[in-house]
Formats: C-alpha cells, sequence, structure tokens
C-alpha cells in the first residue's frame, strides 16, 4: 500500500489538543487488522497523516504476529473476519501486552458483540462506516487513557519506592539505638565492682540515655509529620516576635555547640521583626536549621543567625561554615527520610525529617526557605516570612514573660 | 559454652599487641556504642580489638592489622554495605581473603533472605551470620570458632 505519505497536520479535531493526547506515543506504531483492503486504505491514509507509523494486516494471525514484533501502542481491528474474529484478537492482543489500547471496527449489525469486546478490554469501538475525523478523535482519547495509565502506574511505583525508603529508615533508625542500648545493657550487668568497671559504669550509662534521647526525638518528629498527614502543622496564628524567640533558641545550643567547636552568633536588629505564627512551629523551625548547622559543622566552625526586614518580609538567615551540601541534593535535602551524610563521619544522629518539616512549616506560613551552599564552604538556609505590622498589644504581649502555651 | 568473665575489665590494646598469639579481632560497625559494647566483651575474653566506623576504613584496618576474624555490620552508609565489604575481602588478595568474617544486622533478614539468588549473582555468603543484639555466650562461642578455623586454614 503505497497511499498516504506527507505529514499533514492534524486539524484541530473535536478540540483536542494533538500533542497533549499523543504525548510519548508520538510517531508511534499502530496497527490495523482488517480484511476489508479498501477500510485498511482509509485507515492508513488517517493514521499516516496523524504522525504515526501505520503497519496493515489482513487477518487476525498475521495481525497478532505483527503487534507481537512491533510492538505499537494502539492497534484498530475489524470484530468480523475470516479466521480468528476480532474478539479473539482482542484477548490475545492484551496478553501480549495489556498496555495496548484496541480499538474495534464494527457494522451496526454487530454493535452487541462490540460491547463484549469493551468488556473484555477493548477500549472503544467505531461503527462502520465512520468520518476520519471519527477515528482521529477516538485514537487520541485512546491514546490519553494510556498514558494516564502509565502516569498512573509510574506513581504506584513512586509510592512503593516511598513507602520502602520508609520501612527500611525506620526499621534502621530505630533499631540501631535500641541495638546498642541493649548491647551496653548486657554488658553493664556483667560489670564488677572495680574501680575500672565503675568507670565504665558512668560512661555506658550516659551514652544508654544520649541514645534514648535521640529515639524519642526522632518519634517525635515522626509522629509530628504524620499528625499533620493531611492536615496543618500550623495550628494558631498570634503575633510572634522574632528577635525575641530566636536568641533565647540559640542559646539552648551554646553547650551542644562548645562540645563540638562550634561558635554560635546571633545578629539581630534593634526594631521588632513580627510574624504571624504558632510559636511553638516556629521555635521547631529555626530549632532545626540551628541544630544542622552545628551538626554539619566543623571544629573552629561558626553559625551566625541573623534577621532583618526586606521589602514586606522578615528574613532569617541561619549560616553555617560547614560542610555545604553539593548541588545535586540541594533537591533532595527537604525530601522525607533523606540524610545528607558529613563527608567525615556519615549522617549524624537524626529523624531524616527535620527539613521536610520545616519547608511545610514556611509553606504554611505563606512564606518559603532558601538554599544557598557551597560545598566545602557552608551553608545559609534563608526563611522568608511574611511580616506583620507590629500592634502595640502584640509588642506588649512578647515583652511579657512566656508561660508555655 | 564460655562466657564473659565476669569483670569486664578493659586492658589497652598497646599492653595487647606486646602478647604473641592473641587473636586479633575487627569490628567494621558505623555505630560507636555498639563497636564500644562489642570492644569491652571480647577484651575481657583476651581479643586484642581493632575497630573501624565504615567500609572503607575497616578495609584499610584489615589490610593494615591482618585480623584473625571480622566482625562485620551490614547496613552502613549504604543498606548493604557490609556485603559489598565481604565481596571485597573475599574476592581480594590471599592472606585477608581467608580470614572469617562474621556478618551482622539488626534488621531480621538472613541473607539467604536478602539474597535469595545469591550464588546466581556471584554473591559471595558470609561464614557466619549474627543478629544484633548479640546474645553474649553465642557470640563468643561464634568467635572462637571462627578464630580456630583461621588456625587450621
Amino acid at each position: 500500500v503505497t497511499a498516504g505519505g506527507g505529514t499533514a497536520t492534524l486539524p484541530a479535531a473535536a478540540g483536542l489538543n494533538a500533542d497533549a493526547a499523543a504525548g510519548e506515543d508520538a510517531g508511534g506504531i499502530v496497527v490495523v487488522i482488517d480484511d476489508d483492503y479498501a477500510m485498511r486504505l482509509s485507515c492508513y491514509q488517517i493514521l499516516s497523516r496523524m504522525g504515526f507509523q501505520v503497519e496493515l494486516f489482513e487477518d487476525g494471525a498475521s495481525g497478532l504476529e505483527g503487534v507481537a514484533c512491533h510492538k505499537p501502542c494502539l492497534v484498530v481491528v475489524d470484530l468480523k473476519m475470516p479466521g480468528i474474529g476480532g474478539l479473539e484478537v482482542v484477548d490475545r492482543i492484551h496478553e501480549i501486552d495489556p498496555a495496548i489500547i484496541t480499538i474495534v471496527i464494527t457494522g451496526y449489525a454487530t454493535i452487541g458483540t462490540a460491547v463484549d469486546a469493551m468488556k473484555s478490554g477493548a477500549y472503544d469501538f467505531l461503527p462502520k462506516p465512520f468520518a476520519p475525523d471519527e477515528l482521529r478523535v477516538i485514537v487520541h482519547r485512546g491514546l490519553e487513557r494510556r498514558r494516564l495509565q502509565r502516569e498512573s502506574r509510574r506513581h504506584q511505583l513512586e509510592r512503593e519506592l516511598l513507602r520502602r525508603r520508609f520501612v527500611t529508615f525506620v526499621s534502621h533508625q530505630l533499631k540501631t539505638p535500641l541495638v546498642a542500648i541493649h548491647q551496653y545493657l548486657d554488658v553493664l550487668r556483667r560489670l564488677d565492682d572495680s574501680p575500672d568497671a565503675a568507670a565504665h559504669r558512668a560512661e555506658w550509662l550516659d551514652r544508654c540515655l544520649v541514645r534514648t534521647a535521640e529515639m524519642r526525638a526522632l518519634i517525635d518528629d515522626w509522629l509530628t509529620l504524620a499528625e499533620a498527614e493531611g492536615g496543618l502543622l500550623v495550628r494558631r496564628r498570634e503575633p510572634v516576635e522574632l528577635t525575641r524567640l530566636i536568641p533565647p533558641l540559640l542559646d539552648t545550643y551554646e553547650e551542644f555547640a562548645r562540645r563540638v567547636e562550634v561558635s554560635l552568633s546571633a545578629d539581630m536588629p534593634a526594631e521588632p521583626l513580627m510574624v504571624m505564627g504558632d510559636r511553638n512551629c516556629l521555635s521547631v523551625l529555626f530549632d532545626n536549621l540551628i541544630v544542622n548547622a552545628i551538626k554539619y559543622n566543623r571544629p573552629g566552625g561558626t553559625v551566625r543567625v541573623s534577621a532583618g526586614l526586606s521589602t514586606g518580609e522578615v528574613v532569617v538567615a541561619v549560616a553555617d561554615t560547614g560542610v555545604g551540601i553539593p548541588a545535586a541534593q540541594h533537591h533532595l535535602i527537604f525530601e522525607e527520610f533523606y540524610r545528607l551524610p558529613h563527608p567525615e563521619h556519615g549522617a549524624p544522629p537524626g529523624s531524616g525529617l527535620g527539613l521536610p518539616i520545616c519547608r511545610r512549616i514556611v509553606s504554611e506560613l505563606g512564606g518559603r526557605i532558601e538554599l544557598e551552599s557551597e560545598e566545602h564552604v557552608g551553608s545559609t538556609f534563608r526563611v522568608r516570612l511574611p511580616a506583620t505590622a507590629p500592634t502595640a498589644a502584640a509588642v506588649a504581649q512578647t515583652l511579657e514573660p512566656s508561660h508555655g502555651n | 559454652v564460655r562466657r564473659a568473665r565476669a569483670v569486664l575489665h578493659l586492658r589497652s590494646p598497646s599492653e595487647e599487641v606486646a602478647m604473641t598469639s592473641v587473636p586479633r579481632v575487627l569490628i567494621i560497625d558505623d555505630d560507636e556504642d555498639f563497636r564500644a559494647s562489642l570492644r569491652s566483651i571480647l577484651e575481657a575474653e583476651g581479643y586484642v580489638v581493632d575497630a573501624a566506623a565504615s567500609g572503607h576504613e575497616g578495609l584499610d584496618a584489615a589490610a593494615r592489622n591482618q585480623p584473625a576474624v571480622i566482625i562485620l555490620d551490614v547496613m552502613m552508609e549504604s543498606s548493604t554495605e557490609g556485603y559489598v565489604v565481604n565481596q571485597r575481602l573475599k574476592f581480594g588478595a590471599e592472606p585477608l581473603a581467608d580470614v572469617p568474617i562474621i556478618m551482622m544486622s539488626s534488621i531480621q533478614e538472613s541473607p539467604d533472605e536478602l539474597y535469595p539468588r545469591a550464588e546466581e549473582v556471584g554473591m559471595i555468603r558470609p561464614d557466619f551470620y549474627l543478629s544484633k543484639p548479640v546474645d553474649i555466650p553465642r557470640f563468643l562461642d561464634v568467635v572462637a570458632r571462627a578464630a580456630a578455623r583461621r588456625v587450621r586454614v
């Protein structure tokens, strides 16, 4: 058959966007199986003008061989053919590849059978005679269905991957400290009363406490996100003054920072920086950023928290002189359960949820979080939140000592 | 079955090096605390213990110290780092390739479950496998058996 030819552009058939409908299948292979020569010819003309590579077969047996070897995205098959009928062809095509879209062509007399074909998985049917536009529309719709199926399969795989990552991560992150604690306890109960043993007892009990505290923090993080699943982390909207919130947070890490030889500093403006937010959530947010800046630092390094006002936004920057984040990982660190390894000592203890929680809080507060980082030089996390005009009452409130919530 | 001596008395490794014919054990595990408790158990039994915190460090330490037994954690930086180290050692140079390796993991999956077709894909099964945390008497028994096997080879 040498009919057709040329790649005429598709007329805006029934308002369908040709590109969107074709997608990955644009220019793909379409198989036509029909015993009627005239029908094969007109299908060829229509489909090849749509940009497909069209393969024609005159009976079910050769058609099925053609499907097996050409791996088409779509098959147009006549329902009434001598030999293997259209119904069986549809069945066998789906055995070869269930993702192939099948469209059956049928005379009015066989519409009942066409419905049977659809029940057994054909995408749609086209009664004879049909106009070129009718075939075009149905092919586009079929391929759109194929695209959606492929997409949903992809999402399913991603979800499965995420679930497996979660299981592995949780079991490892929880079991590792438990194993360490269990092993210490078993050794501790075998210690005698010598002074040497007493020294070890004190040290190992301390380590058990540290590991227990880490596990508790881990579980708290997971619960925080699990509770917020589908809901909101930020539960309250109250005016919060950041120049009064941040310095005390920083102070709580003095001891930890000193141990790892990192110095902390805060650079707060004299005027109040007011945002609408949840005091708890804002504390969690800056807490996480400060802890990361210390953990991913180096002896002799610094963590500097600065804040200011910029075109209606309160900007808080947490800058460290730490190990930095390779550009390829910038998008990953906000992913749940992703742990950035410290180049010198592997991944420091953590839930893998700190930054995902930060990102979530910031976006719920209508702000955004930016990262600037250079490997071996350091990272700056910049939080931008909409500023609120400080009312006298709010300022007074923040000046009063806070008694929890 | 031997038991850990009642006194988990720790001698410094340098004292031990002076003693000859004491089996040397290398622990490769990324958990500092788990390394510390295994070390105390083994040292109480008279083993000389070296420790490494990653697969890379472990391979270096193995080459440097020529241990009689290697204790190897499965899940370190990557979830199968231990298997990779096992593979590297077993396919490596002669004296180290013969060193018995005790693999350990807290994920309750035996190598058979992790690698149902281990042989087909060219994986080498670990010589010994223990789950974490270890039962101390059983652990010492396995280490002793591993060390003895080395002597025979």
